[in-house]
């Protein structure tokens, strides 16, 4: 049954205080929240003074700043800066996005930085992703065909078939959207949530496959599919503002017209 | 039924079109029906215990009034197990639950249709 209590060294407890230095002239605080798997301590949240006249416009450049500046211990990932890759995914004032695509201008007062909800934590703002790629390996994120394709050439799809495409592959993985989902924090080792459903939709879409009542069958289940209760979290929140949720009901459509 | 392999490895597939489709058809079904019986609640109103029991008892009224019971509570059956699969997980009694709710829905359905059926007959 439900747990009511949190779990022994689990309460998020007030960190550390990183002051600006004296020159700086136009500070922002960014609270960032730190746990590291080598102590016993609880997750504290830290606060850093970052003078942002000296500082990118992303909270990802702030984040590089202070980890460059003033506590090389604080671990995120991040690579691309420009919202390709899906690494630096956290959620900041509330909200799960792309550090390299949320702007300091546009939170106010504190920034505050966690990550991604309901998610194992490596260290600091690293969640293990292990069971979100676990998933997406499960649902053949490939082209399947029966056949090969023409000989020296690529097997084509007319711009309508392609259009369908449109709004599913622009997906970087970022898993936003299942880490905001009520339903994916509550059933993660079933429900495949909605980043996942998305890749299964964009392959069943895909007019070159010849696999799609196969993915259908494998999709129709109670929880694997079925736990999407629409509310549609995670087309709010997706960074690169994809719908999740119309994949997902494309999904129960594709299988009720069967 | 086919081993499940998306992302779940420890028990088979179960199929949740059906459940979700009769969701939806049911919620439309009590929606009509519910139009109808607030028409014959409201016609309730002018009449003694013998007219209404009349009413009620009429074969039509009778048996849109079963329709009505037994369609709202498996629709209500349905709804609870939603809820009941999204917060309790199969290793805290899930099934049981679940189990515990169908036998109270049954009952209730069971003494409500035999109540209209006493009217009725």
């Amino acid at each position: 049954m439900a747990e009511f209590t949190l779990p022994a060294h689990s309460k998020i407890t007030s960190g550390d205080h990183y002051p600006a230095s004296d020159a700086a002239s136009n500070v922002r605080v960014f609270q960032i929240y730190r746990w590291s798997p080598d102590d016993d301590d609880n997750p504290r949240v830290d606060r850093f003074e970052v003078d942002l006249d000296d500082c990118g416009p992303m909270v990802l450049d702030a984040l590089i700043k202070i980890k460059s500046e003033q506590d090389s211990s604080l671990t995120f990932r991040r690579s691309c800066r420009e919202g390709i890759c899906g690494s630096c995914s956290m959620n900041i004032d509330g909200t799960n996005t792309l550090a390299c695509l949320k702007s300091i201008e546009d939170v106010t007062g504190d920034v505050k930085i966690f990550p991604l909800p309901h998610m194992p934590v490596v260290k600091d703002l690293v969640p293990d992703l292990s069971n979100a790629y676990r998933q997406l390996a499960s649902i053949e994120p490939w082209l399947k065909t029966d056949t090969d394709a023409p000989d020296g050439e690529e097997r084509l799809q007319s711009p309508a078939e392609r259009e369908k495409l449109d709004g599913l592959w622009e997906c970087v993985l970022c898993f936003s959207c299942s880490t905001a989902c009520p339903s994916y924090w509550w059933n993660s080792d079933e429900y495949l949530g909605p980043a996942v459903l998305l890749q299964a939709y964009r392959w069943v879409a895909d007019s070159r496959d010849d696999h799609t009542a196969e993915r259908l069958d494998v999709l129709d289940d109670s929880f694997a599919l079925y736990r999407c209760h629409t509310i549609m979290n995670c087309a709010k929140t997706c960074p690169k503002g994809l719908n999740p949720g119309k994949a997902i009901a494309s999904i129960k459509s594709e299988i009720a017209s069967r | 039924m086919a081993e499940h392999s998306a992302g779940i490895a420890h028990r088979r597939r179960v199929p949740g079109l059906g459940h979700w489709r009769w969701q939806r058809y049911s919620a439309v079904i009590i929606l009509l029906l519910m139009v109808y019986f607030v028409i014959m609640l409201a016609s309730l109103g002018t009449l003694d215990h013998a007219g209404a029991t009349g009413l009620v008892g009429h074969p039509a009224n009778a048996l849109a009034l079963a329709a009505l019971v037994g369609i709202g509570l498996w629709h209500g059956t349905l709804g609870l197990q939603v809820v009941i699969e999204d917060y309790i997980s199969a290793d805290g009694g899930r099934h049981a639950v679940l189990m515990m709710v169908r036998v109270v829905m049954g009952l209730i359905g069971a003494a409500s249709l035999w109540a209209i059926a006493r009217v009725a007959l």
